[in-house]
Formats: structure tokens, C-alpha cells, sequence
């Protein structure tokens, strides 16, 4: 029985249905029609909830009715504001309210209004930036991102969005010096250590694949189940194979040649009960001598 | 913090309390019945002993959950899914708006295109 | 997502620990050793102990504990405890003030009332 249909015919308890929203939020998850659909069926606010609990909640709400394009987000987001009158992350919900009817310039009123008023309001200015990547005004949302980045420079999340930001502009460089920002900022995330490797491999050249090889490594270091950067590092030590080919360098090739059997094994392993022909795919990739 | 520990610990009070109690009372008839006081009674020393691991093994439990230290072991469990959601940047127009309303209208911006002359 | 990390170094090489992690155990064993420390004072008292007996006792109840961290850790303890000594005797004295606190009151109160 999938999820939706547990929801409709009411098997999951109240209680079930509090903790998996609260794992969703926890864990950054974007099912927005799932907590639309949880929200109708059950009465969550008469579960067992903190006051704390119950505001995070309904922020929850108005986010997932946005995303799904639900009528009623301005009655929740009126309710809210009985609750606080003056507050500024009220009003950015209802600059979010105009955006998701494409009343940009509203939106973007509302926000210049919350910027002037409080300098220090980072949310407001993330949604500004979201508004232009809205419109597909990504250079627009690149000079503001930077901007915003010289102020806040701790924002992981931010680093983040001008690294994708780059990528969709082909900016594979300063993609790279940003993906190498997040990993300052967390240095035990493997993802961090995988996503510089992938974008160094996308850019090409002996140098490049070089430091792609270590940064895979060292994401299968921390993570030795990061399937992604097991088979980067297929694809990357095939590479550095080609490129050694023709310079005698035997040292670098054979270590090379080592790395690339050791992943075909792993991953060999990995997938051995998935019956996924990964390994038939690995061997037509790779090169054999 | 379940119920089950709970309960554990708040058992394992009343049986100390029960066992000083008692203890309290056995002194008191010692001094009445004017003996020497060697030790307790072999029941209230085990009762208190007996209460005493009760409680510690349930104030263990309820005492909040143990993390895991080594440094990649929560980040491990990421997914990419999960990851690549930005929700302080999150963009709403998708087509979740064609899905859910039944009175969608595209923007004009696009109709324009249309209309180019070649 | 934990924040900063600390090293520790090992044979072939550094382990990062999560601070953030490690600081939670601490203030969970912490909270644990303190409420043996008055639990095992107040039993005692009840016993009647006096003298070297009572210290024994501690001593017990110490080893005890360590004994029920063990078990609620399981067979991978080193992925919460950093070494089994320094959890055995950390804190050894500043628990044993409350014990001795706990046990005197209790003695008074049951036994000379």
C-alpha cells in the first residue's frame, strides 16, 4: 500500500502521521502533496504537539499548500498573522503568496519593504533571489546571490544554490570554487567531497581528473556506500588510463589501473543482488589490456 | 523516553521509600525492644539493593539517547534527494499548478513566443 | 548537520569525533553518574552502613553503572564512548560528594530520626 492510500483510508494514527511530518521536516524533505493530503485527513492540531511544534507545523503547511497551488494558503497565512500582528516572517509568506500566483513585482515589493526595514533579515533576501531564478533571470540571481554571500558568508545553503546556479550557466570554474566553499564549511560531508569531484571531472584535462580522483576517494573515505562516487571514480580512473596511454608514465598508470579494477569490484558487489548489469556495463567501459 | 522506563523508575522509588520506611520501623522496635543493631532484615536490604538497580537502569534509559561520535556516521545517512532540496530557495512554478487546478490558465508570456514572425 | 569535529589520533590515523555528539554523552552520562551518586547514597544510608562498608559500597555502585553503560551501548560501545576507562573513572570524586552527602542524610533521617 503506498503512502497516498494509507492516508486516504485513515491507516496511519494521529501519531504516526505527527512523526512522519516531523521527520520530513527534519530531513528537508519536499513532499508537499503528501502533507496537503495528511493535513485534510487527519486533525493534526489536536495531536499530542508542543506550542513550539504546532507554529513549525503550520509553517509546514503553508509551504506544502504553495507548492501544490492550494487556494486556501491565504486564509492560513491570515490566521497566522492574528497570531502576530507585526511580524516580518508572516509577511514574507505573503510576498511567497503573490510569487506562487506569478505577482512578482508584489513579491518583490513586499520584500524590498522587509530588507529596508531589518538590514539582518537573511530569509528575505533568499526569497528575492529565489523570485529571479523564478523569472529566469539567472544573472539577475547570480549578482544578487554573490551580493548576499559577501554579507552572509557562512550560509551553506547559499553556496549551494550559486554552485547550481554556475552549473546551469556553464560557469564550471567559480562552480568549483564554490562547491570547494561548502566543503570548507563542512569538511565530513561526503557529498560535498563527491560534488567538487563531479564538477572537476565535467571540466576535463589531466589536472582536473587528477584532483577528481582524490576528491572521489576521499568521498568513499567517509562514505564507502556513495554508489555516485564509486562509479566517478570508474569513469575517472578510465580517463587518466587513455591519457597515460601514450606518455610512458607507468607509475601514475598502474596506480591508475589499480583503482579502476578495485571500483569495478565494488561496485560489482554492490549491485551483485540487484541483477543490475552494471558489471557488463563496466566492462565495456573500461579499458583492458 | 517510553512509558515502560517510567514506570520502572517510579516503581523503583516507592520500593526505596517502602524499604527506608521499614528500615526506620525496624530500628525503632530494636530500640524499643532495647537489642543491638547488627544489620537489617535480609528482605529490606535486598528490597532496597533490589529497587536501587531498578532505578538506575531506568534513569539510564530515560536519561536521553546516546549519539553516535565518530562524524560521518550521521552524515552518511544523507541522501542526494534530500540534499539537493534548497527550501529557503524553492521555486513554485512547476507544473503543480497545471496539476492541481482545474482552472489553469498559462501565463501569457509563453503565447507570445507563438507569435513570432520567422 | 554537526558542526565542528575534533581529532583523535590512532594507529594508521586521525578519527574526526562530532563535537556536537560527544557533548551530548558527556551530559548524558553526566546525568546519570549524578543520580547514581544519590540513588546508591540514599540505599545507603537505608542499609545502615557505616565506615569503610559505605565507601565499598560507592565503589560498587560505580562499577555497577559502568556495567549497565556497557549494556545499554551494546557490542559497538566505540561508537559512543571514545575509551571504557576514562568512563569508568571520570567524575569518580565528584560523584563520591554526593554519595557521602546523600548517605549521611539518609542514615540521619532513618536511622537516628
Amino acid at each position: 500500500m503506498t503512502l497516498f492510500d494509507k492516508i486516504v483510508s485513515r491507516e496511519l494514527t494521529q501519531n504516526e502521521a505527527i512523526d512522519l511530518l516531523r521527520q520530513w521536516r527534519e530531513n528537508n524533505e519536499r513532499k508537499s502533496n503528501e502533507i496537503a493530503m495528511i493535513h485534510m485527513f487527519y486533525d493534526i492540531y489536536s495531536g499530542k504537539i508542543s506550542a513550539n511544534e504546532r507554529l513549525m507545523l503550520k509553517e509546514q503547511l503553508i509551504f506544502a499548500s504553495l507548492d501544490v497551488h492550494d487556494l486556501l494558503t491565504e486564509f492560513q497565512i491570515d490566521f497566522l498573522l492574528q497570531e502576530f500582528p507585526a511580524s516580518m516572517r508572516v509577511m514574507r509568506y505573503k510576498a511567497m503568496v503573490r510569487e506562487a500566483k506569478e505577482k512578482y513585482d508584489e513579491a518583490l515589493e513586499i520584500l524590498d519593504y522587509i530588507i529596508k526595514a531589518d538590514e539582518t533579515n537573511a530569509p528575505a533576501r533568499k526569497r528575492r533571489i529565489a523570485i529571479f531564478k523564478a523569472q529566469g533571470q539567472i544573472t539577475e540571481a547570480i549578482k544578487e546571490l554573490v551580493d548576499y554571500l559577501k554579507k552572509f558568508m557562512s550560509d551553506v545553503e547559499g553556496w549551494q544554490q550559486l554552485c547550481e546556479l554556475y552549473l546551469s550557466v556553464g560557469e564550471l570554474q567559480r562552480a568549483v570554487f564554490c562547491a570547494e566553499e561548502m566543503l570548507l564549511h563542512q569538511p565530513h560531508c561526503h557529498f560535498h567531497h563527491q560534488r567538487v569531484a563531479d564538477i572537476r571531472y565535467t571540466m576535463g584535462g589531466v589536472e582536473n581528473m587528477e584532483l577528481a580522483k582524490s576528491y572521489y576517494c576521499q568521498a568513499l573515505k567517509l562514505n564507502p556506500e556513495n554508489m555516485r562516487a564509486t562509479l566517478g571514480l570508474f569513469l575517472t580512473t578510465t580517463n587518466l588510463l587513455n591519457h597515460y596511454k601514450s606518455s610512458g608514465n607507468s607509475a601514475k598508470r598502474k596506480e591508475a589501473w589499480k583503482l579502476s579494477q578495485w571500483t569495478q569490484t565494488k561496485a560489482a558487489k554492490r549491485t551483485a543482488t540487484k541483477k543490475i548489469k552494471l558489471t557488463k556495463m563496466l566492462l565495456n567501459l573500461a579499458i583492458t589490456e | 523516553m517510553s512509558s515502560f522506563h517510567k514506570i520502572i523508575v517510579f516503581v523503583g522509588y516507592i520500593s526505596l521509600f517502602h524499604s527506608a520506611f521499614s528500615a526506620a520501623q525496624h530500628r525503632s522496635y530494636l530500640r524499643i525492644t532495647s537489642q543491638e543493631f547488627t544489620t537489617l532484615p535480609l528482605d529490606i536490604v535486598v528490597q532496597a539493593v533490589a529497587s536501587l538497580f531498578a532505578v538506575m537502569w531506568g534513569v539510564l534509559n530515560i536519561a536521553g539517547n546516546l549519539r553516535e561520535i565518530p562524524a560521518a556516521a550521521e552524515l552518511n545517512t544523507l541522501t542526494w534527494e534530500t540534499q539537493y532540496n534548497m527550501p529557503s530557495f524553492a521555486i513554485f512554478n512547476h507544473r503543480g499548478k497545471a496539476v492541481n487546478q482545474s482552472k489553469y490558465v498559462p501565463s501569457s508570456g509563453k503565447a507570445e513566443l507563438e507569435n513570432t514572425e520567422l | 548537520m554537526s558542526g565542528t569535529t575534533k581529532s583523535k589520533d590512532n594507529k594508521t590515523e586521525p578519527i574526526a569525533y562530532s563535537e556536537a555528539a560527544l557533548r551530548n554523552n558527556a551530559i548524558v552520562v553526566e546525568y546519570c553518574r549524578t543520580s547514581m551518586a544519590a540513588l546508591s547514597g540514599s540505599t545507603a544510608g537505608v542499609l545502615g552502613l557505616t565506615g569503610l562498608n559505605g565507601f565499598a559500597f560507592y565503589v560498587l555502585s560505580v562499577i555497577t553503572l559502568w556495567v549497565m553503560f556497557m549494556i545499554k551501548a551494546g557490542p559497538n560501545w566505540h561508537k559512543y564512548y571514545v575509551s571504557r576507562q576514562s568512563l569508568l573513572t571520570n567524575g569518580f570524586f565528584g560523584a563520591l560528594f554526593t554519595y557521602v552527602l546523600f548517605w549521611t542524610f539518609i542514615y540521619g533521617m532513618v536511622h537516628v530520626y
